[in-house]
């Protein structure tokens, strides 16, 4: 009898440190296939080094993590398949990817009515945090946001209010966002917008819409380009038809690739590009990050990289301060409470949940609070693009008004 | 009808698997069959009965799901009327489509159904005071249905499941209705020589018309459900040229003209990709490509034609007709 219970005891002992072992499995829908996969893996690479530097670090509490990666390639209906899956089947405590707004709406919607936190991690469009969704967390900019360090920069470096603008984007949801919460801000400060013109992605011949923009002789030029292609066709067409604005200012992730450099050459000298946050470089730990992350995969991070970087340590502090039952409804509970009292920097920079007003009226919820501070402007300087604005995230000086603008 | 009882037995017994206890992702997994079925149905009324090869019903589907949403979101009308709303809006956008594009034949019909579906897609896109533009519409809360004093609970899968099974169910027997009468004989027609069926006096253009109405009322009811089940609609999910494809697929793979066919395919493409996915990865879009080339190169009449003519056969020769069943 002794020698049962003695040994019902050992394994009891025996198996709790397994139970300690069991790893917090953390579920990410991403494009693993389908036109979007490029994406996916950078994800991939980014979530893998994130969560190898965690667990080699003793993992979270005791408990190594683990994340389950399921492809959606880049369907709606096929997102909301996935985190069903990875929810009730994979038992995953937390959610976080997407990719996509459109599959990331799906995402939110499967994670708040399975009552799974979600954190949000690259996706833009606004109405994922502004539906009222207290499951759903945003560390990322909303697409309102974007311009924020442009309308930082007119109203604050001296003269460069603009007098006129006209602006041209493309009618995606990330192009019309970001086009129409720049406006708004505009005519708040009284600049007449000349032009607003929506055309659709992949345009060949910009030259009609250039000529019209030209008669109107704006004092700034604002593009919107998502894809690479309009970028620089934007800035082409716009520069090969004569039209000297004081500045030309590119959003989207068009206007930030090296493409333009070697597309267009010293056509994209002094271009602006309000692109995506990834991070702020003149610090050395994200520089640091920056080096390892190169060693490690051979390629240089950039928002996506960063964002899905940060999201892993977002989550691994919630979890480390969450209390872990085994009973994942209340723990995925406890990891939604853990998320509201979040206050941390991670490479990304600070990250604090809480519910406010958007650029556009939104009212959004457990979005980044610090948000607004993510967005910076750069600008085209022989073949580099470098960070100009603000000047606290400055590694150049910019050059204002474009020594091209007519008088 | 010709045979009522086989088709009762069929939904009863599909509407009790829930009371077997699946868990809530392979309920899942049926739905989307379920909902396929419907989509792979309406193309096939139009593909596969009469021959008329659309490459645009994701315009018709687009047009249910932004009826259900526009319905339920700026006028406050439950999303199960806006289904069966969706379909009606469907059906009545085909017949402007029809009378145009039926003027026109073979591989002219299908590029002009393409090109509709481009239309769709824009005034999705750039309509914005109806359809939201490319933001699309949410919902976040299903409102509240009560049947003979029972709350239905919108958190479980099985009320959508119910759904699904009447949806399918309806397209299935409808398709097998058109398929005994009078109006499935003049699309046979039709399908196998359009001149001689003209010649012994069916008017075609009104035949092809009203049976696009009819694939087009199923498609929109298919798009109503995809906005009610998923809740998210915006123009790359319901107007987008992939939807079209694989309503097109669906319904080759399972069995052009037949019954059946468009359960098959949706079967066999939804939830067999979807085990096949989950074992082997980044494999499955091979698995995907492969099967569909295996089944148009060696069994063209599909999947459901194909095991229909085998335990057909020994009954006699009638039953090797082309797309028998």
């Amino acid at each position: 009898m002794l020698k049962l219970v003695s040994t019902v005891l050992l394994s009891a002992v025996l198996s709790s440190p397994a139970l300690g072992q069991q790893a917090i499995r953390i579920g990410a829908p991403q494009p693993m296939t389908g036109p979007d996969a490029p994406f996916g893996d950078k994800f991939k690479k980014a979530y893998g080094m994130a969560i190898e530097e965690i667990n080699a670090a003793g993992g979270v509490n005791g408990r190594k993590l683990e994340i389950v990666i399921e492809d959606h390639q880049a369907k709606n209906a096929l997102a909301a398949t996935v985190a069903e899956k990875l929810i009730t089947s994979e038992k995953v405590l937390v959610m976080t990817g997407g990719r996509a707004s459109g599959q990331a709406m799906e995402i939110a919607s499967v994670c708040q009515r399975l009552k799974t936190p979600y954190l949000v991690d690259h996706p833009s469009a606004d109405m994922i945090t502004a539906k009222g969704f207290e499951f759903v967390f945003r560390n990322n900019p909303t697409g309102s946001i974007y311009p924020q360090a442009f309308l930082d920069f007119i109203s604050n470096h001296p003269g460069a209010m603009p007098k006129s603008a006209a602006v041209v984007y493309d009618n995606t949801l990330f192009g019309k966002t970001i086009a129409t919460a720049a406006m708004k801000k505009l005519k708040e400060k009284g600049v007449p917008i000349v032009a607003n013109e929506a055309y659709p992605v992949n345009t060949l011949d910009f030259k009609p819409i250039m000529t019209k923009v030209k008669g109107l002789n704006p004092d700034y030029m604002l593009m919107v380009a998502v894809a690479t292609t309009d970028a620089i066709l934007l800035t082409r067409h716009a520069k090969e038809m004569g039209i000297r604005p004081r500045a030309f200012v590119g959003f989207g992730g068009g206007f930030g690739v090296a493409d333009m450099h070697t597309q267009l050459g010293p056509l994209a000298q002094n271009v602006f590009s309000s692109a995506a946050w990834s991070g702020n470089t003149n610090d050395p730990k994200v520089k640091a990050f920056y080096d390892k992350f190169h060693t490690k995969y051979g390629i240089w991070p950039h928002e996506h990289e960063v964002e899905g970087y940060s999201a892993i340590y977002i989550l691994a502090d919630a979890l480390k301060r969450a209390k872990l039952t085994g009973d994942l409804e209340k723990d995925r509970d406890a990891i939604r409470q853990a998320l509201l009292a979040t206050d941390m920097t991670t490479v990304f920079g600070k990250v604090k949940f809480g519910s406010w007003t958007g650029p556009l009226g939104d009212t959004y919820t457990n979005q980044n609070v610090y948000s607004p501070e993510h967005s910076v402007m750069a600008q085209w300087k022989d073949g580099q693009l470098l960070n100009v604005w603000p000047r606290t995230f400055a590694e150049t000086s910019l050059t204002f008004p474009d020594p091209l603008a007519m008088k | 009808m010709r045979r009522a009882a086989p088709w009762v037995a069929a939904i009863a017994a599909a509407l009790l698997v829930p009371f077997a206890g699946p868990g809530s992702f392979v309920l899942h997994v049926l739905i989307l069959v379920l909902m396929w079925t419907t989509l792979g149905a309406a193309w096939n009324v139009l593909g596969g009965l009469a021959g008329q090869v659309s490459f645009g019903h994701a315009a018709l589907v687009g047009v249910g799901a932004y009826t259900t949403m526009i319905l339920y979101l700026k006028l406050g009308i439950a999303p199960w009327w806006g289904m069966l709303a969706g379909g009606a809006a469907a059906a009545l956008v085909s017949l402007p489509i029809g009378l145009l594009c039926f003027r026109l034949r073979g591989p002219y019909f299908s590029l002009a159904t393409l090109a509709v579906a481009e239309i769709v897609r824009l005034v999705a896109l750039n309509f914005e005071s109806l359809t939201n533009g490319p933001v699309g519409f949410l919902i976040t809360a299903l409102p509240p249905l009560h049947l003979g004093g029972w709350a239905v609970n919108w958190e479980s899968k099985t009320p959508f499941y119910v759904a699904a099974v009447l949806l399918a169910a309806a397209a299935l027997v409808s398709t097998d209705w058109v398929k005994g009468s009078r109006l499935g004989a003049y699309l046979v027609a039709i399908r196998e020589d359009e001149d001689a069926a003209e010649a012994v006096g069916i008017d075609t253009v009104r035949v092809k018309v009203i049976t696009l109405a009819h694939s087009a009322f199923l498609a929109g009811l298919g798009g109503g459900f995809y906005a009610f089940y998923f809740r998210y609609v915006d123009p790359d999910a319901v107007c987008n040229i992939g939807l079209s494809m694989e309503m097109v697929f669906i319904a080759m793979v399972g069995g052009l003209g037949t019954v059946g066919g468009p359960l098959v395919g949706a079967t066999f493409l939804t939830a067999v990709a979807e085990v096949v996915r989950g074992q082997l990865g980044l494999g499955h879009l091979v698995f995907y490509g492969l099967s569909m080339m295996l089944v148009i190169r060696f069994m063209p009449e599909g999947i459901w034609g194909r095991v229909h003519r085998l335990l057909t056969r020994p009954r006699g020769a009638a039953a090797d007709v082309a797309l028998g069943g």
